[in-house]
């Protein structure tokens, strides 16, 4: 036992503990606060990783091989084009391939993208319920991905909100793309047409009605502002079969279709 | 006076012993093969439009590993915005069915907020779903057929049908 | 509900302890019964009411054992029926299916299979009411008539799930009247937050390690043996880790509870470590099965006998399967080896060379971890083949450097912490002035490092908690 040291020190135990019981308690309290911090930190922590299904991506590119992909682009669109347009018959693959350095922002119809999986979650930004006038954060996400090429389909839900008035759709709609204009102004910007829905859904929802009107405004708006427009509308014609049962979203058979029908637009 | 009051005591607790004891075998899940309990199962179901899930799907979905479940089946909803969901799944305990149920619920909780203020049909289908965990087995489903899942899934488990271990 | 959970860190424990120190004396008993009901139920509600049945049954055969005696009989009738309805409602959840299975191999007979589930504790807390009923009946203690007093002795929340398997008699004056001192609520937190370290910091992290290289698809022999020994640390720091808790809460109530570890990996021999791993279990299985069979008091073969019958059940007891029973056996066997054989040769001579004694125990010990953590005896025979270069593809290999790079440190860190170096450490600085501030800085430490552990890791499994 070490009596000559404590001797020395001229503490006695007694002393000792009292003075560690003491910093147990403080100890106690601050662990408490600590506590009450760190689970508050750990509960939203939880609920920012459900939101982060956007990851930053980085490609890296052959600038040697470029003009050589782009022929084979070229001769890739044309043999599409000549193709029966079967669903069954496109090659998935290469169809997710070529859409690689693209992005689409689109509303529910476009989730179909991600869920049948069609698309990965680094070429496609898609909110259920989207509309001009809330697509502003989804445009960020998708200029954060750094596409080369930009495609939007919005304007399902716009029918609903805008109330039949076409040329707020359209202001909405233009300040959208002078946004994307402003941080990247060389990006081309594509724009789908609002796809047609089913007469059933028109009785259910009035404002439907409004889909060709409003396609009519958006083309429009493309040439006024020098985009390519893509008009979708042909390719639904007699396809009541790709519909699901609200008449309004779609089955997985037509993505394919129309992702070619996108990245023929564009050159892809 | 104490003599008897303890005898009293005594036989009680023997008697709630044994009611107990029957009420515990009568409500606890037997261990059957689940190839019948799965025909059983999908029979109550309506699978049209319904695609059978791969252990990726079951990945992304629930989150769970295939590989440490003993016996299990998934099926969804062909179309992106249908919620029919049929989840049956035979863990390799007890406690791996706590587990599974979890993911079940988290899976529910997660289609709710996909479709809540955008297909009240939907919310209500999800709301009104079975998800049960009895001893090994975990049952989540879907539909509108609800009941008759339940029935059918109740009555694999819960008969004295002996179907082998 | 468990310790090594934030609900549990901040959500549960100051309330309670808030109530219980703000309640008066009289009352404090049945704010920590309701506490540990609370507690309990908030994972097994339906358990719940077994919990509540079990301590109703083992408080009114207490007291019929008591009135027995007053008669002027043993009561050896009613604790028979006692202890027959414990062991037959431990046995109906835990090895229900063991025993299906074994009666339809021997016998052919078929039983329903039913699809149990063990209520959490069911292990701990039926033995603690046998022991109850053991000590009444032999006068080791008195009877509790207070309903309250006995609830909280068999659900108390500290010891309920995972133990340290307390004794009635142990604790019996306690339950009365406890000191509550400053000092022994600091002394509570330590322990507490020591306790924490290890369950969270060092278990938690030893078992994904044990994990992922059980997964491997092939295994060499160094990866085979990384594998048991992050098993062996793993499972010492969980449960020596959740008994201090334990007893760290305890303390903090007032309560004293006996230490449930003693560095049982400094053990010199299989004898010793036995007096230092889950000393209340091996306590529990010498006082109310050793002793009564005869213990050593008898011949040699009574003596093996009742040393084989103590050592199958303390196997049996921690899982309802044979390689349990074999891992039990195996340690009945050495310790029978020890004593007789052993001993006789090395008179004197062990006690010079502790290192040996400590590096056979550990060879010894770890061998039997892997009857312990393998599902059947298959795998087990197949694993100790490993350990030996039998299946194993080559003695070293890429995954098995691997895990010996990134886990050195881990590794390091568990061996120191299993010696009782770093306590005697801790004991040098207690001489400095240093000591109240490097002291609470070190708690401190560790507490906040496993409540972010806590938080951002989802893998928290205790491994005894299937008991």
């Amino acid at each position: 036992m070490r009596q000559k040291s404590r001797q020395n020190k001229g503490r006695d135990k007694g002393q000792t503990i009292r003075q560690g019981t003491r910093m147990a308690w403080y100890v106690i309290l601050l662990l408490i606060l600590a506590g009450v911090l760190l689970a508050r930190e750990g509960r939203s922590q939880k609920q920012e990783k459900s939101e982060e299904d956007f990851p930053a991506l980085s490609w890296i590119r052959e600038q040697e091989q470029e003009d050589v992909k782009e022929i084979e682009k070229k001769l890739n669109a044309k043999e599409q084009a000549e193709q029966i347009k079967d669903p069954a018959k496109l090659d998935r693959g290469s169809l997710k391939e070529r859409f690689r350095n693209a992005v689409l922002v689109g509303d529910s119809v476009a989730t179909g993208f991600l869920d049948y999986e069609i698309l990965d979650s680094t070429s496609i930004v898609a909110l259920r319920g989207l509309r001009t006038d809330t697509a502003g954060p989804e445009i960020e996400k998708a200029l954060e991905l750094a596409p080369e090429v930009m495609f939007l389909s919005i304007g399902l839900n716009d029918l609903e909100y805008c109330r039949g008035d076409s040329g707020l759709f359209i202001s909405r709609y233009t300040a959208r793309i002078q946004e994307i204009r402003e941080q990247a102004p060389k990006l081309p910007i594509y724009v789908n047409s609002i796809l047609p829905v089913l007469p059933e859904a028109v009785e259910k929802k009035p404002f439907l009605a409004q889909v060709d009107a409003f396609n009519g405004a958006l083309e429009s708006m493309c040439e006024e502002q020098n985009l390519v427009f893509i008009d979708n509308s042909q390719m639904f014609q007699d396809h009541a079969d790709w519909y699901q049962k609200d008449a309004v979203h779609l089955k997985s058979a037509p993505y394919p279709l129309w992702l070619e029908q996108m990245e023929e637009a564009a050159g892809l | 006076m104490k003599d008897w009051i303890l005898r009293i005591a005594k036989l009680l607790l023997l008697v709630l012993l044994a009611a107990g004891g029957l009420l515990v075998v009568k409500g606890t899940a037997r261990q059957v093969d689940f190839g019948k309990l799965q025909a059983d199962v999908e029979k109550a179901m309506d699978l049209s439009d319904m695609k059978q899930g791969d252990a990726r799907m079951l990945r992304r979905f629930y989150d769970l590993n295939a590989g440490e479940l003993a016996h299990w089946v998934l099926y969804t909803a062909s179309d992106n915005m249908a919620v029919e969901e049929l989840l049956l799944v035979e863990c390799a305990s007890p406690e791996q069915a706590e587990q599974v149920l979890e993911a079940a619920r988290n899976r529910k909780e997660t289609q709710v907020k996909n479709f809540e203020g955008y297909g009240p049909e939907q919310v209500q289908l999800l709301n009104g779903c079975v998800i049960r965990r009895d001893g090994s087995y975990v049952l989540f489903a879907v539909s509108d057929r609800v009941s008759d899942i339940k029935k059918a899934y109740r009555k694999d488990l819960f008969q004295t049908e002996r179907t082998g271990s | 509900m468990v310790f090594s959970s934030i609900v549990f860190l901040f959500a549960f424990l100051p309330p309670v302890l808030a109530v219980y120190y703000l309640a008066p004396g009289k009352l404090r008993n049945l704010v920590l019964l309701l506490a540990s009901l609370i507690f309990y139920a908030w994972g097994e509600p339906v358990y719940c009411l077994l919990m509540g049945y079990s301590i109703l049954w083992n408080y009114v055969m207490g007291l019929d054992i008591a009135r027995q005696q007053e008669k002027g009989k043993r009561g050896k009738g009613s604790l028979a029926l006692g202890v027959a309805v414990d062991l037959l409602i431990l046995g109906f959840f835990k090895y229900y299916g063991f025993l299906a299975q074994n009666l339809e191999a021997l016998l052919s007979v078929k039983l329903p299979a039913l699809s149990l589930s063990l209520p959490i504790g069911l292990s701990f807390y039926t033995f603690q009411s046998i022991s109850y009923l053991a000590d009444v009946y032999r006068g080791k203690a008195k009877s509790q008539k207070n309903l309250i007093s006995f609830g909280l002795y068999i659900s108390m929340f500290p010891q309920l799930v995972a133990g340290p398997i307390v004794q009635y008699a142990d604790v019996d004056a306690q339950l009365q009247s406890r000191e509550m001192s400053r000092s022994r609520f600091g002394e509570g937190v330590r322990y507490f937050v020591v306790g924490l370290g290890k369950k969270v910091l060092l278990a938690n992290n030893l078992g994904v390690m044990y994990r992922e290289i059980t997964a491997l698809s092939s295994l060499s022999v160094l990866s085979a043996w990384l594998g048991v020994l992050a098993y062996t640390f793993q499972i010492y720091f969980d449960f020596s880790g959740y008994s201090d808790m334990a007893i760290g809460l305890g303390k903090m109530l007032g309560f004293e509870f006996q230490p449930n570890f003693r560095y049982p990996y400094w053990a010199t021999s299989v004898t010793d470590f036995w007096r230092r791993w889950h000393i209340s279990l091996s306590s529990w299985f010498r006082e109310y099965v050793y002793i009564p069979l005869g213990g050593n008091r008898v011949s040699t073969g009574r003596h093996i006998f009742n040393l084989l019958v103590v050592w199958a059940c303390t196997g049996l007891w921690h899982g309802a399967s044979w390689n349990f029973v074999v891992w039990g056996l195996y340690y009945g066997l050495l310790l029978i080896l020890e004593k007789y054989v052993l001993n006789r040769l090395g008179k004197g001579k062990k006690g010079k060379l502790p290192v040996v004694g400590r590096f056979y125990t550990l060879v010894l010990v770890m061998i039997g971890w892997v009857f312990f953590f393998s599902p059947n005896l298959q795998a087990a025979g197949t694993y100790l083949g490993l350990l030996v270069g039998q299946g194993a593809v080559g003695v070293v290999d890429g995954a098995s450097l691997y895990y010996l790079t990134t886990g050195a440190v881990l590794f390091l860190l568990a061996a120191l912490g299993s010696t009782p170096l770093p306590g005697a450490l801790w004991r040098r600085l207690q001489e400095s002035d240093w000591w109240d501030v490097l002291t609470v800085t070190g708690y401190l430490v560790i507490f906040l490092l496993a409540v972010a552990y806590l938080i951002h890791d989802t893998y928290n499994p205790f491994l005894y908690f299937r008991f």
